[in-house]
């Protein structure tokens, strides 16, 4: 009698468990994950903080060294310049995780916080700063790193453009 | 069907359902049913974060220098 009654308890189990499953399978494949206008910008913010602790670690390991190979006053003008950047960034990533849908208004918002990026970017490619930087490598690696930054920022305004 | 086989039964379809129902549960973070964008938002965040709190940490070790 007892091994009958765990027997169907089992099966009731089973039972629900393969409802539950084809539930979910059919509203998972309803809305399948997918590479979204949404997905590329925030794929695009995330690889520009990434891009951004390139620079802001190539400084500091570049400022550390004996004799330094950026001299510390200009390490402090580019590293005061990433945090400013960052802190916009931040306002970017915190308004895109906001955002459900991008549409025309969305899209204006993100634009809003995006385009003094894309400003302080170009920016910071042409600063004397940056551009007297003596030891070469150095040099490259933030430049190149700052160049990724415009690109990803130009993807972002790109999308936002057609998707309006 | 013994009680085991049953349990091993009712684990093994709990397993394959396990994927499924997490990708239900984060699809409610974002209306369009997409999954990513906010994962990979926290990501960003959390790297914005480290970012700032090291540039600003430098800058104060930095500032009579």
């Amino acid at each position: 009698m007892i091994v009958r009654l765990r027997r169907s308890q089992a099966m009731v189990c089973i039972v629900l468990m393969a409802c539950l499953t084809t539930s979910c399978m059919r509203n998972v494949s309803a809305n399948p994950p997918q590479e979204t206008s949404l997905q590329k910008i925030s794929n695009a913010l995330n690889s520009t903080t990434k891009s951004m602790t390139l620079i802001q670690t190539t400084v500091a390991n570049a400022n550390a060294t004996t004799p330094p190979l950026i001299p510390t006053g200009t390490a402090r003008s580019i590293m005061d310049l990433s945090l400013r950047f960052d802190k916009t960034i931040g306002e970017a990533i915190t308004a895109g995780q906001k955002i459900a849908k991008l549409n025309t208004s969305t899209g204006s918002q993100l634009t809003v916080i995006i385009a003094p990026m894309v400003t302080a970017i170009d920016n910071a490619v042409k600063d004397p700063a940056i551009l007297g930087i003596q030891d070469v490598k150095t040099r490259d690696t933030i430049r190149t790193t700052l160049v990724a930054i415009q690109t990803s920022l130009s993807t972002v305004q790109l999308i936002i453009a057609t998707n309006k | 069907m013994d009680p085991l086989t049953a349990i091993l039964g009712a684990v093994t379809v709990f397993n394959q359902a396990a994927p499924a129902l997490t990708g239900l549960i984060l699809s409610f973070r974002h209306e369009d049913g997409t999954v990513a964008p906010l994962i990979t938002l926290d990501e960003a965040q959390k790297t914005n974060d480290e970012n700032i709190a090291f540039a600003t940490k430098w800058l104060e070790e930095h500032k009579d220098a």
